[in-house]
């Protein structure tokens, strides 16, 4: 073994000749006294100081009263279905909370329970898109320490894409080398100035749907034939067989299980049989490869002249042509539940599976895990008695969204401007009213989370595009916040993805 | 010869008692006896590969490695000596208990008594595996893994330069492994083992080693196992959420569980959503670097008073290392 060199924390110790060391003796001793003391001093003091450190953080540690150890969240969720949770996992034990020590900023409404060290807020509706919000619980007192502190914790929902369909050439829509139709994708929370993506070309797109795995869109030849192109993510589009001969429209997804429905007038498939107005869905998962009718009564293909996807199930509910509701699911298979006679189907309330129905007698909802049907009185827009009301979509509490059109019969345009308007508890505001004269509103639909209008324009003078389903030259969509009526900002095309 | 001939009757032991309770059914010892022997089992199972791979590196570093090389690559300053050392985990891999043969290898090559201290305390954390393991158990997530690195970097650092202010360091040493150093050292610096071929003195230094490291290694397992046994695990959890004891408690359990450091984060991951960070630092820094089964190891080593003094140190700064990061995180 060596000794190492260090000449100021270990001087050597052997080595020296031993008649210089008994010469030396007395100085030597009192040198390895006082590094032995040093060493003892070091140890000691080392010691202390860590005890000390530890005491000193310990107590602050304690002292400090209860604070946020963890959180968990599912952030996708927030903005699809409501009663998502939020945890605050604090570092100890907490005493009961109530519900007034919590705040939300943005507010939003929520359901607080507390257990262990556990806070648990239920949100009861969906949150905004690509907002941060900010959650503070104040006065939380330790169970066993009896100090007091606060949990805060903050979280980014995310923002969605939106798709709209940009039709190209307007009344040129079949002149040669016209550039193809394009579906466009495009993010809410981007600046007004932020580009929109390319997902899918096609020489003549009618209408399209999207799930998080593949793009379906109904194209269109020069002859006006229709047939269903689908898109998985990452691959090439595929051509899904559909009956001879047939007229697809209506098309619409189900992100939640992935599946396309649409529905088929017209042709035969290869066995003859007849469709019209048949629902049929296709599963691109599925290894098939074919699109499948819905089956009705008895087996044969359920007529619907109007349907939709059940938001958060594989489940499609629709109406026959004698107004009777019925509820399906496509993948379990089995007879369709009818659901009573109702004059038409507004829509869903937003994030849960409230079906919106209209009548003579107003509007109710029908609750479609329960089959519940419920009364929903709603607020009726006051506007300008010369506007003619159009679409009319309901949300929570009766809350109405209406558009009117500004007529001017004399002119050659009828339609001088449109206004939407939101009738609630507070009264009527505008939501949107047209900019330039002439232009006007095609459709609107609300955002899944119901934080958005999606507010298709037609600009003056613009041009029909001679399609099934016709659109108009230079179309935009604008966004509008519904609380604060302001718009947030427009993008190319129409059809927004909201609206299917 | 003795030692050979304990070791074929303990052996031959072993082969009867299997023979005669082969028919036995599982149910036939007590519970908390079949507890005891997976547990201590599991110990040595877990720590047999490290201790003859640190051992076998030893070995290398003692007689393959020539003196010349690796002082030269070693920097001259003590503290900066030391800094460097700690680091040398990271070329080997080795977890705790094979590091015990390894720091003996490098005091008998050389190195002073706190540079093998410094390294025995930081590189069963400060190596490739253990800082693979605990990133993928806790990615960045509260600054487990950071707090890691930095504080076993930190303690075995503090450790080595307590121990380098000590007037005689040998005498941190046993006196049975100092003469072992003289004798390799040899009184000419070549030492009298200089005069046999290296081959040979490997295969001796190997047997010695191994009768030395697996007798602490056995007994340091089975006191591992007894101690699992009897204290309960539920009375550890239960104090996970405040934010001393969790850090007490998790110290315990580190020192108790006797677990390598390369797998001790997947073992202590199980723990996370109960106890506090600081708690899980805490246990990853002390566990690594003290445990029951490294005490019966390092005290072939080193005195009993020089293990107090690293135990005090080693177990101070893990817990103001754990308050300090339950009242950051």
């Amino acid at each position: 073994m060596s000794t190492e060199q260090q000449p100021t924390e270990q001087p050597p110790t052997t080595g020296r000749p031993a008649t210089a060391r008994r010469s030396s003796d007395q100085p030597t001793k009192r040198g390895a006294d006082r590094r032995w003391r040093r060493y003892r001093r070091t140890t000691t003091a080392t010691i202390a100081a860590l005890a000390l450190l530890s005491v000193g953080l310990g107590a602050a540690a304690v002292l400090r009263g209860p604070t946020i150890d963890s959180a968990s969240i599912n952030l996708p969720a927030v903005i699809a279905r409501d009663g998502q949770k939020l945890v605050l996992h604090a570092d100890q034990s907490l005493a009961p909370i109530t519900p007034d020590q919590v705040s939300v900023s943005p507010a939003a409404p929520v359901d607080v329970t507390a257990s262990g060290p556990d806070v648990t807020l239920a949100f009861s509706g969906l949150l905004d898109y690509a907002t941060t919000y900010h959650v503070r619980v104040d006065r939380v007192v330790g169970a066993d320490t009896g100090l007091s502190g606060s949990l805060d914790y903050s979280f980014d929902t995310p923002d969605v894409p939106v798709y709209t369909l940009l039709r190209q050439g307007g009344a040129a829509a079949r002149d040669p080398g016209r550039p193809e139709d394009q579906v466009l994708r495009s993010g809410i929370a981007a600046g007004p100035d932020a580009t929109s993506e390319v997902v899918f070309e096609a020489p003549h797109i009618l209408q399209y749907a999207v799930t998080d795995v593949a793009l379906a869109a109904i194209v269109a030849d020069d002859q006006g034939n229709t047939s269903l192109e689908v898109v998985p993510d990452g691959g090439s589009a595929v051509t899904v067989p559909t009956p001879t001969g047939a007229r697809l429209q209506n098309l619409r997804s189900s992100p939640t299980s992935r599946l396309f429905g649409f529905t088929v007038s017209g042709g035969a498939d290869a066995a003859g049989t007849p469709y019209q107005d048949a629902v049929f869905v296709f599963d691109p998962l599925s290894a098939s490869g074919r699109a499948d009718p819905v089956a009705g009564f008895g087996g044969a293909p359920l007529p619907l002249v109007d349907w939709r996807f059940v938001p958060g199930t594989s489940s499609l509910v629709g109406q026959g042509s004698d107004q009777q509701l019925y509820l399906v699911d496509p993948l379990k298979g089995g007879e369709p539940t009818p659901l009573g006679r109702h004059t038409q189907m507004r829509g869903f309330l937003p994030g849960g599976v409230q079906l919106v129905v209209a009548d003579g007698e107003g509007e109710s909802t029908i609750d479609l895990s329960t089959g519940a049907v419920t009364a929903l009185p709603v607020f009726v827009p006051v506007v300008d008695p010369k506007y003619y009301p159009k679409k009319i979509v309901v949300q929570a509490g009766g809350v109405t969204i209406r558009q009117y059109d500004d007529v001017d019969y004399s002119s050659d345009s009828p339609v001088a401007a449109s206004v939407i308007a939101l009738a609630d508890a507070a009264g009527t505001r505008e939501l949107y009213r047209s900019t330039t004269a002439g232009s006007r509103v095609r459709d609107f639909c609300v955002s899944p989370n119901g934080q958005y209008l999606a507010v298709e324009v037609v600009p003056a003078g613009a041009l029909n595009d001679g399609y099934a389903l016709p659109g108009y030259s230079d179309m935009s969509t604008y966004f509008v916040d519904i609380a604060s009526g302001a718009t947030t900002r427009g993008v190319a095309g129409f059809l927004p993805d909201w609206c299917g | 010869m003795i030692g050979l001939v304990i070791g074929a009757v303990v052996a031959a032991a072993l082969i009867v008692l299997r023979l005669v309770t082969s028919d036995l059914d599982a149910g036939a010892l007590p519970n908390r006896m079949r507890d005891f022997v997976t547990l201590a089992t599991s110990v040595v199972i877990e720590s047999l590969p490290f201790v003859f791979l640190g051992i076998l590196i030893s070995i290398v570093v003692r007689f393959w490695v020539p003196d010349r090389w690796l002082h030269r690559i070693m920097p001259r300053t003590p503290w900066l000596r030391r800094v460097v050392i700690s680091l040398v985990g990271v070329l080997l891999p080795v977890c705790e208990c094979g590091n015990v043969p390894l720091a003996r290898g490098f005091i008998m090559k050389g190195f002073s008594v706190p540079e093998a201290m410094t390294f025995l305390l930081a590189a069963p954390i400060l190596n490739p595996v253990t800082i693979v393991t605990t990133y993928q158990a806790f990615g960045w997530n509260d600054g487990i893994l950071a707090g890691r690195i930095i504080g076993g970097f930190v303690i075995a650092n503090l450790v080595g330069w307590v121990f380098s202010r000590h007037p005689q360091p040998e005498a941190l040493l046993t006196p049975r492994f100092e003469a072992a150093c003289r004798i390799e050292a040899g009184p000419s610096g070549s030492g009298s083992a200089g005069a046999r071929p290296r081959l040979r003195r490997s295969v001796v230094a190997f047997a010695e080693e191994t009768s030395t490291m697996l007798p602490a290694l056995i007994v340091g397992s089975a006191i591992a196992g007894a101690i699992q046994v009897g204290l309960s695990r539920d009375i550890l959890v239960a104090l996970g959420s405040n934010p001393i004891w969790s850090v007490l408690a998790l110290m315990l359990l580190a020192f108790v569980v006797a677990i390598c450091s390369n797998v001790d984060a997947f073992f202590i991951l199980a723990f996370g959503s109960t106890f506090l960070p600081g708690g899980v630092v805490a246990f990853l820094v002390f566990g690594a670097m003290v445990d029951v089964k490294m005490i019966t190891l390092m005290r072939t080593t080193f005195t009993t008073a020089a293990l107090v003094r690293l135990v005090a140190i080693v177990a101070l700064a893990s817990i103001a290392l754990g308050f300090g990061v339950n009242l950051i995180a």
